[in-house]
């Protein structure tokens, strides 16, 4: 009896990452050593592992099976995208067929099963996806997701591994052939696919690689991130294989389940590189028994890569407390800025160096915009993690309303440009021009200010809702509230308070005439469930008076005056409650 | 052996009430009794993370695995109650 064991470090095979020319490259170099994927189960154990030698052989068949439907060049193929090998076959088969791969979701929520079946169908419409693929553990939520559409195939993986192999020979792709759509970071309603091409992803892998990780032959990477994720994706299907290195996977959901396996897998393989939000951080330091430490050796990590969301320094710290005697350095933590239109990465802090927070005096960046340091001088401070300098590919300015770059610790928007930059929203040009300039800047739509050549980013993409590393869209939960009895079309705000160092609280502010109590805890209650069985997550609803939230001259709902208005509620709200705790303290 | 589904959901609404109690869930919302008929969704709102691992003590408790589509339409602890009784007569 053999024991399944993952795969090493590469032992002859040297480093390359630069000199390719697209994905299909990257892999038949890698091909050449004995690295690759390995999957771990729900308990921890080792279930699968698939070499890059073998990848590319499977890829190489199932390539042929793809091209043997009829499709043609450039056509999308959705994939389902569980933590199992299947993604990546299908990933590479469609890079050899000259085919489109499309990540698609595969968290499903409780009680969600409407909702997900929706926005995979969205999805595969926007995209006028082909194929589509799905695991068996999905393959009923996609027939229902693919009904009515007119697809070449919708299959499990087996229907697809059955199919005769066509017999062609595979044609490179050009550099500027798309290489992935990406779905992470949009609207449900209005599902946005980041255009991605050969040349523009490896431009940001290489990038990624030899300056933002600096890799070496010796790094092993770690992950639970979802595929249908830019870090999932990227950071650890194709930077790995860019360095040809291997990778230990964990399903998210089995992180979200038990997530000190995280831990012991990059304890016992020894890896040396993983990321996570801030949340998962915290998540898994909750649940960390000090048993559990003494049994872990973290001292090969070398960077634990945040993003994704605002970086909060404390419960990062606090996980560094706790795992210091597991051989943890709080200086692996890396900060990272980045998102899928710049494929992953735009800028990492030092390596080695740990988390540099910036604390400014908050009132005048209040009034002003100006981040002046705090020299013990204030009352009221903010901090904010410094996300170091960018990758040397890209150029960025910081820009007020008026399109004027702004000094050195001056807030303002956010534009970067590069070879990295998507192309453009798949087959949206109205959203593209909205995001994307004629000379090729990309405004990221996040706020921040420079410190010399570094960034330092203060709210992410102004209006987006970001809870648990996911991006919500105001204008979908307003949808969701308006399709609620009893909420007026148009009478809905949504937007997202945090306090500092917490994680953001969604708000929706819903207008109603209703003033029957028992009918207005019921819209509230209808709201709510639909809400979470769509984004799984939960909202804080406040009712107000018809006609009361605030408009623009052009009668377009303000979600940042609704947002300051809320807070002044809030606030006035405190003082009125401690008001009458002073009262009635008065008269005791 | 059979299971009841009520002697279940009164099974299932206190492994979630010991749940919460622990310390996780946060909200307002979790401070109510929990019965048969609360609706996880609407009624608790607990997030992905907290379901998962609730799910977790539910599978090990019963010894049972709970699929995702069956996971999609759950809404209730009487809901749940019967998704773990099928899976457990598997």
């Amino acid at each position: 009896m053999s024991f399944m064991q993952p795969t090493s470090a590469n032992k002859t095979l040297p480093v390359k990452i630069t000199g390719y020319t697209s994905l299909v490259d990257v892999l038949e170099y890698a091909a050449q050593g004995e690295t690759g994927y390995n999957f771990y189960d729900g308990r921890g154990r080792l279930g699968d592992v698939l070499s890059y030698a073998s990848l590319r052989d499977q890829a190489k068949v199932l390539a042929r099976k793809l091209l043997g439907l009829g499709c043609e060049r450039g056509d999308r193929v959705g994939i389902i995208a569980e933590t199992e090998p299947m993604f990546h076959r299908f990933f590479f088969a469609c890079q050899y067929a000259g085919l489109i791969p499309v990540a698609l979701p595969a968290g499903i929520q409780l009680g969600a099963h409407g909702a997900y079946v929706g926005q995979v169908r969205r999805m595969l419409k926007s995209c006028g996806a082909s194929i589509v693929v799905a695991p068996d553990s999905h393959a009923n939520f996609m027939a229902e997701a693919v009904q009515g559409l007119d697809l070449l195939m919708a299959g499990k993986q087996a229907e697809f591994d059955a199919l005769p192999e066509a017999e062609v020979d595979f044609v490179p792709p050009a550099a500027d052939a798309p290489a992935y759509l990406q779905y992470t970071s949009g609207s449900t309603s209005f599902p946005r696919g980041v255009e991605i091409t050969q040349q523009t992803v490896l431009s940001n892998l290489v990038e990624i690689a030899r300056y933002g990780l600096k890799l070496t032959a010796k790094d092993r990477f770690v992950s639970w991130l979802p595929f249908y994720h830019d870090m999932g994706l990227v950071g650890f299907i194709l930077v790995p294989l860019i360095g040809q290195l291997s990778v230990d996977y964990l399903g998210s959901r089995t992180f979200a389940m038990r997530p000190r396996l995280w831990l012991k897998i990059l304890s016992d393989n020894r890896g040396t590189i993983s990321s996570a939000p801030t949340f998962g951080y915290a998540l898994c330091a909750k649940r960390l028994r000090p048993s559990d430490v003494e049994t872990y050796d973290l001292s090969n990590w070398r960077a634990a890569c945040v993003g994704a969301e605002r970086i909060s320094p404390e419960p990062l710290q606090e996980f560094a407390d706790i795992l210091q005697p597991a051989g943890f350095d709080q200086k692996t933590f890396v900060a990272c800025y980045g998102m899928a239109e710049c494929v992953l990465a735009t800028s990492f802090s030092p390596l080695g160096e740990g988390l540099k927070v910036d604390v400014v005096d908050r009132d005048l960046m209040a009034a002003t915009g100006e981040a002046k340091p705090y020299k013990g001088d204030v009352l009221s401070t903010s901090y904010y993690v410094d996300c170091g300098k960018l990758l040397p590919g890209f150029e960025f300015a910081v820009i007020d309303e008026n399109g004027e770059a702004l000094a050195d610790r001056h807030c303002g928007h956010i534009h970067l440009k590069g070879p990295s930059v998507m192309r453009g929203y798949y087959r949206d040009e109205e959203s593209t021009r909205k995001v994307l300039s004629a000379d090729g800047w990309l405004n990221t739509g996040d706020i921040g200010y420079r410190i010399g050549d570094h960034l330092v980013i203060t709210s992410r993409s102004k209006d987006v809702i970001i809870i648990k590393g996911r991006n919500i869209w105001p204008y979908d939960l307003e949808v969701l509230a308006q399709q609620t009895g009893g909420v007026k079309l148009g009478g809905v705000a949504a937007f997202s308070v945090s306090a500092s160092g917490e994680e953001e609280q969604a708000i929706l502010v819903v207008e109603t005439k209703e003033r029957d109590e028992q009918k207005r805890q019921l819209i509230i209650e209808g709201i709510s469930k639909s809400i979470h069985a769509h984004f799984g997550i939960s909202v804080l609803i406040d009712l107000t008076p018809r006609g009361t939230l605030p408009r623009t001259s052009s009668g377009k709902l303000s979600r940042s005056q609704s947002k300051q208005d809320y807070l002044a509620r809030q606030t006035l709200q405190k003082v009125q409650q401690s008001a009458v705790r002073i009262t009635e303290s008065q008269s005791a | 052996m059979k299971l009841s589904t009520k002697k279940v959901a009164g099974e299932l609404a206190t492994i979630l009430a010991e749940y919460l109690k622990k310390g996780w869930v946060d909200t307002p919302a979790s401070k109510q009794a929990i019965t048969p008929e609360t609706n996880m969704v609407s009624n608790l709102q607990m997030d992905s993370f907290q379901v998962m691992e609730f799910m977790l003590e539910v599978e090990d408790h019963y010894d049972v695995a709970i699929d995702l589509e069956s996971l999609s339409n759950i809404q209730t602890i009487l809901d749940l109650a019967g998704v773990v009784i099928a899976a457990h007569s598997e």
